[in-house]
């Protein structure tokens, strides 16, 4: 059955005194098509908002694909020529070039380690209602209600024909949206050329692995740090990492790993093994990760995961929902 | 209205929480109505049958267990216990003939919490800071620029 | 006082979680875990809230979080909308069931009303045993029940409706089982 049929399933069993009303389809199978990718591939405008600042604009492009996952590109044009951030993957692997720094970053396209689908499942209680238009095209809006009440919701508005998220939002425990992203001007059933979700050879640019340092500047981090740093081996899509910075605390330093995607930051920290975590005041509440026990809190523009791994102290914080947060912390090995 | 639409009413009122002016609105309706006196009936009967309903009683072994961990734990007052005197509370009480519960296998896998009163905590809250800094200063590996487009409101009707 | 409540509450704990699992070795588990998590968090206990809901509220934080564990196929958890809840209809076995209502009042009155009842209940959807756990075996009170299960007092009341409807449902047809001397 293809996706887009999945969409518009509508409950068998509705008794003939429901037919008054109109027959939405199975929340569950609307998110698991959305959380799955395109079906179609399109060409879109793309805003991107974080809390209040102002949006960010980028020029997305997708093909879906039969073997694996979607091939995408999504670029930012720079302030002036010369400048952007573009990344590409084509399902297998994942490239960004920065302009500006001349940077490549290349690695491969990991899937995240339990179906993202699944994980949400078990992380929100998840509603359908008709979510009017979007980018000029009817949605389903989909209400992600958060288990946890210090975890992020999200709210998803869905094409009803073919099953792509039009709009998504990171929504705080005090209602607030901490990330925003919205299309705008979709085409669908447009032709890329496959070149487009490829790497581009760039003259003379530094490269970097996609999701972690080399081993130089791992090893220079480590000794600096007093003890070898983790990186994650998942990341959503169109993230990279960016550098690291040691936080100096009293005796110890914390290792702070930044990512981001163009528009979006998340930062990884760790703290040397045995550390203890002084949480303060903060509101937070336990929740389980596969490799154990671990706490769940937010900011007021992004949520918190934090876990221990090993001796470990592990924290990180982004404006993403607990399945997105939970799926980066367990791939850190 | 029919029947059917005094059904929320009828259990609200079995379980003596409706107002008294629900409450007399159940009664005056009930007296009238046979098929709703007897819904009521076998509410409250049901009610009362399960109220009384045998269960089992938990495991003698597992509440000696939680015993003697409540004891320690009232014993130590409020500072918490140590990882070592949690880990031998654990494995000498309440671990479970049938092998590792997978509370205690979490557990052994070191909660964030696991207290060690020698070290200095290192506050979540300069994480925090940092976190910020970054996303306000230098989201980007480039500087993109925020959109110079406003965003416009999308119409949600609710068609 | 801990020691106090666990034995007083150990058993009513276990019965709450069996009610929920309805297997003895999951039921320990989940009692156990809970408890580690009451002593762990016991520092952080405001002596102002009822020690008693306090307690259930983690146990069923402790069973949502294991319901992947538990019950992965059918994905129900205690606060989700149960579908019909908003009064988008009544379901047509209602109607059906009206009919017999007088046989179930006299199964009620039997000797073996409770082995019934015990059949019914343990027929019903998660949510709908639950919440009737709460209501008619543990006693508790909408608003208390409210602060357990996290649900709106409206929600509250319909749910455990709902879940009365459901039982009896699951009567009717334990009638039409002894008059077929099943």
């Amino acid at each position: 059955m293809s996706r887009a049929a999945a969409c518009l399933i509508l409950l068998a069993s509705s008794p003939a005194w429901a037919a008054a009303k109109p027959a939405l389809p199975e929340a569950a199978q609307v998110l698991e098509a959305a959380l799955a990718g395109p079906a179609v591939s399109f060409e879109a405008t793309a805003y991107v908002k974080l809390g209040k600042a102002r949006s960010k604009k980028a020029m997305v492009r997708c093909s879906p694909s039969s073997e694996h996952a979607a091939s995408c590109r999504r670029e930012f044009p720079g302030a002036k020529a010369g400048a952007g951030f573009i990344t590409a993957t084509d399902g297998a692997k994942e490239w960004a070039f920065d302009k500006a720094l001349n940077r490549v970053w290349e690695g491969p396209a990991s899937a995240p380690s339990r179906s993202l689908a699944q994980e949400a499942q078990a992380r929100y209680r998840v509603s359908l209602s008709t979510g009017g238009k979007v980018a000029g095209r009817l949605t389903w809006r989909l209400e992600l209600q958060p288990r946890s009440p210090a975890a992020l919701g999200r709210r998803l508005w869905v094409d009803r024909e073919h099953g792509l998220i039009l709009k998504d939002e990171a929504v705080l425990p005090d209602g607030k949206v901490a990330l925003r992203t919205r299309f705008s001007k979709v085409t669908f059933g447009v032709r890329h050329d496959p070149a487009l979700f490829r790497p581009e050879p760039v003259a003379g640019a530094g490269r970097s692995g996609r999701l972690s340092p080399g081993p130089e500047e791992t090893a220079r981090i480590g000794s600096e740090a007093g003890f070898e740093p983790r990186f994650p081996s998942w990341l959503p899509s169109g993230f990279v990492f960016a550098g690291a910075d040691l936080l100096p605390y009293k005796d110890k330093k914390i290792v702070h790993c930044r990512y981001s995607d163009g528009a979006v930051a998340l930062s990884l920290f760790q703290s040397p093994p045995r550390a203890k975590l002084d949480l303060g005041a903060k509101e937070r509440r336990e929740v389980r990760l596969a490799s154990g026990l671990g706490f769940v809190s937010w900011t007021e523009d992004a949520g918190v995961l934090g876990w221990s791994s090993g001796e470990t102290r592990l924290v990180l914080v982004a404006p993403m929902g607990l399945e997105t947060l939970s799926a980066v912390a367990e791939s850190v090995r | 209205m029919g029947c059917e639409g005094w059904t929320d009413l009828l259990s609200a009122y079995a379980d003596r929480e409706t107002s008294p002016e629900e409450s007399a609105q159940v009664e005056a309706h009930a007296a009238g109505c046979r098929s709703c006196g007897r819904r009521l009936a076998i509410m409250a009967k049901s009610k009362e049958v399960l109220s009384r309903l045998p269960l089992p009683e938990a495991p003698r072994d597992l509440k000696e267990a939680l015993l003697r961990q409540a004891a320690r734990v009232e014993g130590q007052g409020r500072t918490g216990l140590s990882f070592a005197e949690r880990l031998a509370a654990w494995l000498s009480g309440s671990a479970p003939r049938y092998g590792l519960a997978f509370g205690l296998a979490a557990f052994l896998l070191v909660g964030l919490w696991i207290e060690r009163r020698q070290d200095e905590p290192v506050p979540l809250d300069l994480m925090l800071s940092a976190h910020r800094q970054y996303a306000e200063t230098a989201v980007s590996p480039a500087s993109v620029p925020a959109g110079a487009d406003e965003e416009l409101e999308e119409e949600e009707g609710d068609e | 006082m801990l020691q106090r409540f666990v034995e007083e509450f150990s058993d009513s704990a276990f019965q709450f979680a069996y009610r929920l699992c309805e297997d003895a070795e999951q039921s320990r588990e989940l009692v156990q875990e809970a408890f580690y998590r009451l002593f762990k968090s016991w520092d952080r206990y405001d002596s102002s809230q009822p020690l008693e809901k306090w307690f259930l509220v983690i146990l069923k934080n402790v069973y949502i979080d294991h319901s992947k564990k538990f019950d992965r196929k059918h994905m129900v958890s205690l606060d989700m909308p149960v579908r019909h809840e908003d009064g988008e209809g009544v379901p047509i076995s209602e109607t059906i069931a009206d009919g017999r209502d007088g046989e179930v009042l006299d199964l009620l009155e039997k000797r073996e009303a409770s082995g019934h009842l015990e059949a019914a209940l343990a027929a019903l959807s998660r949510e709908h045993r639950a919440i009737l756990t709460l209501c008619d075996i543990q006693g508790m009170g909408y608003e208390e029940i409210s602060g357990v299960l996290g649900l709106p007092l409206g929600t509250v009341r319909s749910r455990v409706s709902r879940a009365r409807t459901a039982l009896r449902e699951g009567l009717v047809k334990r009638t039409g089982m002894v008059a077929y001397g099943l």
